[in-house]
């Protein structure tokens, strides 16, 4: 944001901001009363002024977008008002992130235009946007990993210049400013790949905050947030609305959005099915708006959950320990055991030894000490290919990094686990036949919207997922360890992924559920264990009725050890 | 669209530098690129100069090829090239008593088992300990050279070059009948449809592959790490030992200290230009040793000197690869 000419212009349309500023939005830093930004002509045209008496904060009239021959947005009229909280419904694929693309520069629309507090605006890129005072926190992190929160933020910031010790110091004394006034702790020292997801995230969040942008694009905020800070969050939003920014969000928490927003606009196949503020509607209703009728009746079923009488131990884990990946704490001396036919819930705020623990029983994080013991055998120390043999099937919590190969087709990605057995490799040939067989196959089981040669990464999320879910129960597990299936997914794929593991137990598979999702963890567990800091601190049986316990001991507080 | 026409203005660019270059040199361009083109095809010596030169690039080509899809920058293919020479012919000494099937399969078995083992040490290194295969593939190279010096310098030594005595006849490999040209030329020729087989036809390649694309979605699939990139690097290395041991039984007759001859660099942009692929490997190999044929030629027809033609043959790699980034983007 630092200017590299005097009073650069910020636009075609030729909005500035007073005062001789460049930068935009940083008139707003601290003192809110001063919010004062005027167009080209003095005008007034933003600021501290009740709702809904401004032109729009972003106006967005009649946007389409084709990819190829995909259709990804069809006449869609969006707006938001200025000091709003506008939230933006759809499933995977509806086209919320590439409306949000489109306002942000990095896709520009076919057809349609933008206007900016009622300044007509051609944002061709994010500077584009940047220079409007819009700012955007991506689903997918986009932060350099061998640099601090501090070098991240200044990348931003200088342009070709390099950076002095003092400003970087400088910019690290206001991350933890904002981190202590938003609650939005991240790991200053470290650098980024040692920093948990959740870390990452909120480093996404306080540097959009760092720019002061005047509209703010949040894509998923709280996916990786806990309960309590997710709840938090949605009051800081209202804050920051409160505050004359002008905020869209992204999300699938419907009751986020009923609690947290001023109107709800939701897609659905690249066209807008719906505009409604939340007194008006329902989470059914939004549900149904989003995934269509059809599809709304979809929920889990439990009916056969009673029926699971098996009872042998599929797996077990004897005080297991190993190092921190980069969050605070690794594992510290873990048992549990899950027996086939149940659904056993590890529950925990991100960083709480999630992604060591799921690495451990993988086989692709290093045990310092313990055990783990899959289908009677002892693999703590075999590699991955081993206890698969041993019947263990995962789905990552990263499905881009250890799940898919981007570049590569569906049916590639879907040989991956079965490509060297028959019927796929016959006398050390691959039968091409059998893998495109068993593509279309399970594209139709999963119903993947996807060719078998369509490559992964033009698959949205929920079906990149699909496309993991059905390798992984394809290949028979007798232990499904599912590390945040549903994360970033949206209402349909994510009911579709719970009742996929819920059928899995019902047919005598052992279901280990890792999810930072409370409220899917009560839905589809047996029983529910609580990380915090490494450990288990507790275990519940019933975790319908004990929602609240559970919630403190994610949070830390301390209750009465049950034994897992 | 952009970018693909700045990258053709770059490449007419360059072309126009060298053909400057070699105007003022005293010569005309379209002469030499001509003669450069024209030279194999001259005569049957020529051509048989041209096979026979084809012959080891093209193996060598075909082993980095199997290991580059695999993720595996092995760059020390000059190593294997040497280990195949030490083991193949160390042994082939030996068996001058022997019938000559013998022989001549012995050495090529030998050779390529030699370089399979050079290979192999910088794919466990690899795949194991997590060493990167381009260091260690390329310290090998000076670690093979070394030992070979030593072998030709003093154990091996005879005569008063640092040299070994003569292999006998029994290793030698026989003729094809069309031209004056050694069979290791058919064994190059069918390696390149085997590296299209095992790459995109078997198992094995399929998890190479996905080793290649992401070796963190290859562990979580559960495919062995370690023994794929040490298969690979073995595969590699047995390409690059056979080449080895080829050119000290078929063209200098003796075990030689001067074997470390870059080829191994050669191929690595030969394999780069093929995109990997096995045909583009018997085209780019063609291509590259046509440049070198070539150039040898137009320093007397053309009377560029020396340093010129290696200019030129650079040049013309890259205006290739300028173009295969054209026809990509």
């Amino acid at each position: 944001m630092v200017a590299r000419g005097p009073a650069r212009k910020a636009q075609a349309g030729g909005t500035r901001v007073a005062g001789g500023g460049d930068r935009l939005g940083v008139l707003a830093i601290g003192v809110e009363s001063s919010i004062v930004v005027t167009n080209a002509r003095n005008r007034y045209v933003g600021g501290l002024l009740t709702k809904g008496s401004l032109p729009p904060a972003v106006d967005m009239r009649g946007v389409s977008k084709t990819f190829g021959r995909l259709v990804a947005l069809d006449g869609v009229d969006f707006d938001i008002a200025c000091g709003e909280v506008h939230a933006l419904l759809g499933e995977n694929g509806a086209g919320k992130s590439t409306l949000m693309s489109v306002l942000f520069g990095l896709h520009r629309a076919d057809e349609g235009s933008i206007a900016i507090h009622g300044t007509p605006a051609e944002i061709r890129s994010p500077q584009d946007s940047a220079s409007l005072g819009i700012g955007m926190v991506h689903q997918h992190f986009r932060l350099v990993p061998t640099l601090t929160a501090a070098q991240n933020i200044a990348l931003g910031l200088s342009g070709q210049r390099l950076v002095r010790p003092k400003e970087l110091r400088e910019i690290d004394d206001r991350i933890a400013a904002l981190s202590e006034q938003f609650g939005l702790e991240v790991p200053r020292g470290l650098s980024v790949w040692q920093m948990s997801v959740g870390d990452r995230q909120r480093l996404e969040i306080l540097r959009a905050l760092y720019h002061e942008a005047r509209i703010l694009i949040l894509d998923e905020p709280t996916a990786v947030l806990t309960p309590g800070e997710a709840e938090r969050f949605v009051d800081q939003m209202r804050q920051l609305a409160d505050a004359g920014r002008s905020i869209v969000v992204i999300t699938h928490h419907l009751d986020e959005v009923m609690r947290g927003s001023d109107r709800i606009t939701v897609l659905r196949q690249g066209r807008k099915v719906g505009e409604v503020s939340p007194a008006d509607t329902s989470v059914r209703e939004l549900a149904e708006m989003m995934v269509g009728s059809e599809a709304a009746g979809r929920v889990v079923s439990r009916e056969c959950r009673s029926d699971r009488s098996a009872d042998d131990v599929i797996m077990r884990v004897d005080d297991l320990r190993a190092r921190s990946l980069g969050g605070a704490v690794g594992i510290a001396g873990v048992d549990f055991e899950v027996r086939s036919g149940e659904v056993v819930g590890i529950a925990g705020v991100e960083g709480n030894g999630q992604v060591e623990l799921e690495g451990a029983i993988v086989g692709t994080v290093r045990v310092d000490s313990g055990a783990v013991v899959v289908g009677g055998r002892d693999v703590t120390s075999a590699t991955p290919g081993t206890r698969m043999s041993e019947g263990l099937s995962v789905i990552p919590s990263d499905r881009y990094r250890s799940g898919v190969i981007g570049s590569w087709s569906v049916e590639r990605n879907l040989a991956l686990l079965t490509i060297s057995k028959r019927p796929f490799a016959r006398r050390g040939r691959i039968d091409h036949r059998e893998v495109r067989e068993q593509a279309v196959r399970l594209i139709r089981d999963f119903s993947v919207k996807a060719k078998p040669v369509t490559t992964v990464e033009s698959l949205s999320g929920g079906h990149a997922q699909r496309v993991v879910l059905a390798r992984c129960l394809d290949s028979n597990p007798r232990l499904l360890l599912a590390a945040q299936p549903t994360r970033g997914l949206d209402v349909g794929a994510a009911a579709f992924v719970r009742q996929a593991l819920l059928d899995q137990a019902d047919r005598g598979v052992g279901v280990l559920l890792i999810s930072s999702d409370l409220d899917e963890l009560l839905e589809v567990s047996d029983r529910v264990l609580v990380m915090y800091r490494g450990r288990i601190v507790g275990a519940w049986s019933d975790p319908g009725g004990s929602r609240a316990e559970i919630g403190q001991a994610m949070g830390g507080s301390h209750v009465a050890h049950v034994a897992p | 669209m952009m970018a693909s026409r700045a990258v053709v203005r770059v490449g007419i660019a360059l072309f126009l530098i060298v053909s400057a270059v070699v105007i003022a040199a005293g010569a005309n361009p379209f002469s030499v690129a001509w003669n450069i083109t024209r030279t194999p095809f001259e005569s049957v010596s020529n051509f048989e100069q041209y096979l026979l030169a084809l012959t080891p690039l093209l193996l060598v080509s075909c082993g980095l090829a199997i290991a580059f899809r695999g993720g595996l920058y092995n760059i020390g293919a000059d190593g294997q090239m040497i280990a195949g020479a030490i083991v193949g012919g160390g042994v082939g000494i030996e068996l001058s008593g022997a019938p000559r099937l013998v022989g001549v399969v012995a050495v090529l078995v030998l050779g390529a088992v030699g370089g399979a083992a050079w290979g192999a040490l910088s794919g466990v290194l690899r795949g194991r300990y997590g060493v990167s295969e381009v260091l260690s593939s390329l310290l090998l190279i000076f670690v093979a050279d070394f030992i070979l010096r030593y072998l030709v310098r003093d154990p091996w030594r005879d005569g008063f070059l640092p040299q070994s005595a003569r292999l006998p006849e029994s290793t030698k490999l026989p003729e094809l009948q069309v031209v004056d040209v050694h069979i290791g030329l058919l064994i190059a020729l069918a390696v390149v449809p085997l590296l299209w087989l095992l790459v995109d036809h078997t198992p094995f390649g399929f998890r190479l592959q996905a080793l290649g694309a992401s070796e963190e979605v290859a562990r979580a699939s559960g495919i062995a790490i370690a023994r794929t990139a040490t298969v690979a690097m073995a595969l590699s290395g047995a390409c690059a030992g056979m080449a080895g041991v080829i050119q000290t039984v078929a063209i200098e007759g003796r075990i030689v200290q001067s074997l470390n001859s870059g080829l191994g660099f050669t191929a690595i942009v030969v394999v780069l230009v093929a995109r990997m692929r096995a045909l583009g490997v018997l085209l780019a190999s063609a291509f590259v040793v046509m440049l070198t044929v070539g150039g040898e030629t137009v320093q007397r027809s053309d009377g560029l000197s020396a340093f010129i033609v290696p200019m030129i043959q650079a040049v013309a790699i890259l205006v290739v690869l300028v173009m295969d980034q054209q026809g990509r983007s």
